[in-house]
């Protein structure tokens, strides 16, 4: 296990380091120069301006200052946010987007596994059709339309929610549903096949031959082995989330990282941009560990054996 | 003897995307106290859906049983409502299932899953169903129960783990054990040694057992009578030795052709000929028909009856019937007959055979 | 029963002659693969329903701008804004076509005839005055032309390079797999976010910066079939026949995963679809005059309280095209995945 453990770590790193490469050399690829929005500046001015920031090296030296400040957990200051260092930046941001992010993914979580259960044990009944029929809603209609589509019809024309903007937990709720809609319906349908496939083991024959009634048979033997697998889902669902809450908060006018991010790439602040993207994969591969040993402890198959968890 | 199921004209369908499949047609047996009875037939011959049925445990979404009775303790399973059924399963009837690597629940640990049916059924206490676990772990053999209890199926081999589904199947002392293909996922060193456990256990509790295999030399080991089934019926059934050494079914001398025995010598091997009825479309008269190659007209148009050998035996071919021309059985059954000619001591050509119930375990291991 | 016996007259105990072709007689009639596939694709009506609807979508897609009597980039300020209306429905109140705003005190008004405009546009217009209904299928017609080509290029990318990873196997093989663990380990949004911050917005950097993170599914399919087939019986007759590892790739491999690389392309379709309309919708779409439906519910989300109808529509029909896609992809794998076969 701590061998496994260390590899998967090395893994991470080299992929952190090759993200960090990547989003250096594709920046400084793009033409133009990160001040020509501010049209005051003289060339003059923009050309100090460079200088100060170091622009005008030679790009190994400022990889390399790049790489270094990096490790020392600098991401550098925003240009356009009164030099601002991006940490800090992403610091004041990061909460509204963490709690509308473990919202979504509880949410996602507890009904898709919900939903996925009780089609699995009434297969082929209105409540399999009707919970199928949520899943491939929620599979396949992306999360900023529901946003819109809520938006409107719940927010503007019944007035039940705020239509936009973070002051309370009320205003999370029409975010966290459009949000939470992919993670539902990806776990229901995981979970439906799972439950659907454990329910059609010999165990579970076993379990009825030994008299187990109808609620023993789904609790404790079957939804139990069905979950184990769900959790793997969980991973690429996070990240998911990740992509989904760029549009969510741009649309609810959450201050967070993703309405952040958005902005930034209208004004080629690059540190941000960098900044973001690096948290976004440090994210990103923390998550898929974290499920990865999550499943290893969970299954004690794998738990035992110590063996890889794929 | 003393009854303790009975199955009376058994049919059951599947509905299938292709129409209704009858499984089961017309099935008839009983099973008396402490006697093993082994079913026998190929795939798809009905064996497991009927054990599966005594066990309502056939999925419900298709399955329908359209019409016959098994009786139990005075009522009849087919009509039992599922509470009823939850307490007759496990408790007075349990199972065995072909895969012990399948059959076991990966993430509960074995202790558990001996306790759930103590527990469930006989009101156990925590503490004295895992003290009777562990009981019942020795009886199956399992060194340091102790040890074992607390560990997960993965860490079991086959051989062990089957051990520890017959430990769950008899926990309850059932009055009868199905075990549906026990040892046809086991290594051949280790189904011996489960056969023999099963023997074992069975004088010890005194249940009676239902034994589903496609291997007649299983069969020879354990039955005491034997039922051989074929599309969906029952076409010879009879003591072990009469199914032995005098089957009177073209079927059954199929089979018995096609097992090696010590006297096939440089023989070569028989095998049955064409495949098995389509029960979606079961064949007018005798299923067996098409690949019997004794056929007589009546086969192709009716189906037939049984026909008594002995008070043990029955077979439903209608080469017993006093009309039908004698007919060459094949030269492995020939020889089998004859031998059992000998040992039953009775002139050629006799019908009436003395009532005879080979001794448990079986004489003719050595065979 | 015994007292049958009486009845059955003795010739019937005469030797009968069974054709023995007869009882090895395969009742169904025998299909190839594509047709018991397309025999259960067919079985799956949400499958065929939206198999349907994509294939009006895809005609209306190119013939739909033509139907209606404006074009789809002139602007006519005059006729901003205005909901839409379609001859025959606009008496029909409970469908959207009437011509009806509300505003904001809750008062419905017809806009066509308070602004005293004799026009029908059947989706609206803009707030430039352009045709929504014609614009909206443009929209559609982009979207799905960058769906189709960046799946074609996953396809493409994803089957040469799983095919040759699985193939050639030992350390070319591990050496590719690390490759693909690492771009798997960078979240897609990053990759694509970038590669279109870099080659400006575009249809074909748009269609690059998908394909660029789209085979690597394909590739692991494709490798995992490889490395199924590569042990099997067919693959190794061919090989002592003779047949060149190309030979063996194309001809014997790769016809029989079709399923997978289908079922496969079908998936990769709507993701595209997703992450176009994304992009527009983080201002990393395409630029006007081009639109596509991202661009279009983006551009409605600006007057969404006004005119609903300038996001609802785009959003809709995005939604639609998901939906069918997504339904068409299940009823294919259910129907081509050997694993599911019953």
């Amino acid at each position: 296990m701590a061998k496994y453990l260390l590899q998967r770590f090395i893994y991470m790193i080299i992929t952190l380091f090759i993200v960090a490469s990547i989003t250096f050399f594709l920046m400084k690829l793009i033409p133009g120069s990160p001040f020509n929005t501010f049209q005051k500046l003289s060339v003059v001015q923009q050309n100090l301006l460079l200088e100060k920031y170091g622009l005008k090296d030679p790009l190994p030296v400022q990889y390399f200052n790049y790489m270094k400040s990096l490790v020392m957990g600098d991401l550098g200051v925003s240009f356009q946010f009164n030099n601002t260092p991006v940490t800090e930046l992403l610091g004041n941001r990061i909460g509204p987007s963490a709690i509308l992010g473990l919202q979504a993914m509880v949410l996602g979580a507890i009904v898709g596994i919900f939903l996925g259960t009780i089609s699995a044990l009434k297969q082929n009944t209105w409540i399999d059709y009707g919970s199928t029929f949520i899943a491939v809603i929620g599979k396949s209609i992306p999360s900023f339309i529901f946003a819109g589509l809520l938006q409107f019809y719940i927010a503007v024309k019944l007035g039940w929610f705020p239509v936009m903007l973070w002051k309370g937990p009320e205003y999370t709720v029409l975010p966290t549903i459009a949000l939470a809609m992919f993670p539902i319906s990806i776990a229901a349908r995981f979970m439906r096949t799972e439950m659907i496939d454990v329910l059609g083991s010999d165990y579970i024959t076993l379990a009825k031959a030994k008299g187990a009634s109808f609620w023993q048979i789904s609790v404790k033997h079957a939804l139990r082995n069905a979950l184990i697998p769900v959790v793997t889902v969980m991973g690429p669902l996070a990240v998911s989330l990740m992509t989904g809450s760029l549009v969510i908060e741009k649309i609810f006018g959450i201050p967070g990282i993703g309405e952040q991010f958005v902005k930034s790439i209208s004004t080629n602040d690059y540190p941000v941009i960098m900044g973001t993207n690096l948290l976004f994969a440090a994210l990103f591969v923390v998550i898929i560990l974290v499920v990865d040993i999550l499943y290893g402890i969970i299954d004690p198959r794998i738990r035992i054996s110590g063996g890889k968890a794929k | 003897m003393e009854k303790v199921l009975q199955v009376k004209d058994l049919n059951i369908s599947f509905h299938t995307f292709s129409g209704e499949v009858k499984a089961i047609r017309g099935v008839n047996f009983d099973l008396y106290k402490g006697e093993t009875l082994a079913i026998v037939g190929e795939s798809g011959s009905g064996k497991s859906v009927t054990t599966k049925s005594i066990m309502r445990l056939l999925p419900e979404h298709n399955s329908e049983i359209k019409s016959g009775e098994i009786l139990f303790n005075g009522k009849d399973l087919t009509k039992l409502k599922d509470r009823e059924m939850q307490k007759i399963r496990g408790h007075d009837i349990s199972m065995i299932f072909q895969d012990p690597m399948t059959s076991l629940n990966p993430t509960m640990k074995i202790g558990g899953q001996i306790t759930e049916p103590l527990i469930k059924h006989q009101n156990m206490s925590r503490h004295d169903a895992k003290e009777r676990a562990l009981d019942l772990l020795k009886l199956v053999g399992i060194p340091k129960p102790e040890i074992r209890i607390n560990q997960y199926p993965h860490q079991f081999s086959g051989g062990m783990r089957q051990r520890v589904v017959i430990a769950i199947a008899l926990a309850c002392n059932p009055k009868i054990l199905i075990a549906d293909e026990p040892t046809t996922a086991l290594d051949v060193t280790i189904q011996a040694q489960i056969l023999e456990l099963m023997k074992d256990l069975q004088k010890k509790i005194d249940t009676s057992i239902i034994f589903i295999t496609h291997d007649l030399g299983v069969v020879a080991n354990v039955a005491d009578r034997v039922a051989v089934m074929y599309g969906g019926k029952i076409v010879e059934i009879g003591t072990a030795d009469e199914i032995f050494y005098n089957p009177k079914h073209p079927y059954t001398w199929g089979l018995i052709s096609s097992m090696p025995d010590m006297d096939t010598e440089d023989e070569e091997l028989f095998s049955i000929p064409g495949t098995p009825p389509d029960l979606l479309d079961p064949p007018k008269g005798d299923a067996f028909a098409p690949r019997n190659p004794f056929v007589m007209k009546i086969d192709l148009e009716q189906e037939p009856p049984f026909f008594k050998v002995s008070e043990t035996h029955f077979a439903a071919t209608w080469l017993l019937h006093p009309d039908a021309p004698p007919v060459d059985p094949p030269v492995a059954v020939k020889r089998r007959q004859s031998q059992f000619l000998e040992m039953s001591g009775v002139n050629s050509g006799a019908v009436e055979l003395e009532k005879r119930k080979s001794q448990f375990p079986g004489k003719k291991e050595g065979k | 029963m015994i007292n049958k016996e009486n009845t059955i007259s003795k010739d019937m105990f005469a030797p009968a002659h069974v054709d023995p072709s007869k009882s090895e007689k395969i009742a169904k009639p025998s299909l190839n693969f594509w047709q018991d596939s397309w025999f259960r694709v067919r079985k799956n009506k949400a499958a065929v329903v939206s198999m349907v609807i994509l294939v009006i979508l895809i005609i209306m897609a190119f013939v739909g701008p033509l139907l209606s009597p404006y074009a789809s980039d002139t602007q006519n300020t005059k006729h901003n804004n205005l909901p839409p209306r379609i001859q025959g429905l606009e008496d029909v109140h409970w469908l959207p076509f009437d011509g009806t705003l509300t505003r904001r005190d809750g008062a419905v008004y017809n806009a066509y005839e308070v602004r005293k405009i004799d026009a029908y546009y059947w989706f609206g217009t803009d707030n430039l005055g352009r045709d929504l209904f014609a614009r909206t299928w443009e929209g559609t017609q982009v979207s799905l032309f960058i769906a189709f080509m960046a799946a074609l290029i996953d396809m493409l990318i994803g089957v040469s390079y799983g095919a040759i990873s699985g193939y050639l196997g030992g350390r070319t093989d591990s050496i590719m797999q690390r490759i693909i663990e690492v771009i798997v380990g960078i979240p897609n949004l990053i990759v694509v976010v970038l590669m279109i911050i870099v080659l400006k917005p575009g249809i074909m950097p748009i269609i690059i910066a998908l394909s660029i993170t789209g085979w690597t599914s394909m590739a692991r399919v494709v490798r995992g079939q490889v490395l199924k087939f590569k042990g099997q019986e067919f693959v190794l007759a061919a090989k002592t026949l003779g047949a060149s590892d190309t030979s063996i790739i194309f001809k014997h491999m790769i016809p029989n995963m079709f399923g997978v690389i289908i079922i496969n392309t079908m998936f990769s379709i709507p993701s595209a679809i997703f992450f176009e309309a994304f992009l527009s919708f983080i201002g990393l779409g395409l630029q006007d005059p081009h639109s596509s439906l991202g661009t279009l519910v983006n551009d409605g989300f600006v007057s969404m309280i006004a005119f609903p109808y300038q996001m609802i529509i785009p959003s809709v029909m995005i939604a639609l095209i998901m939906v069918c896609f997504n339904l068409v992809a299940d009823g294919l794998r259910d129907a081509l995945d050997p694993k599911m076969r019953d």
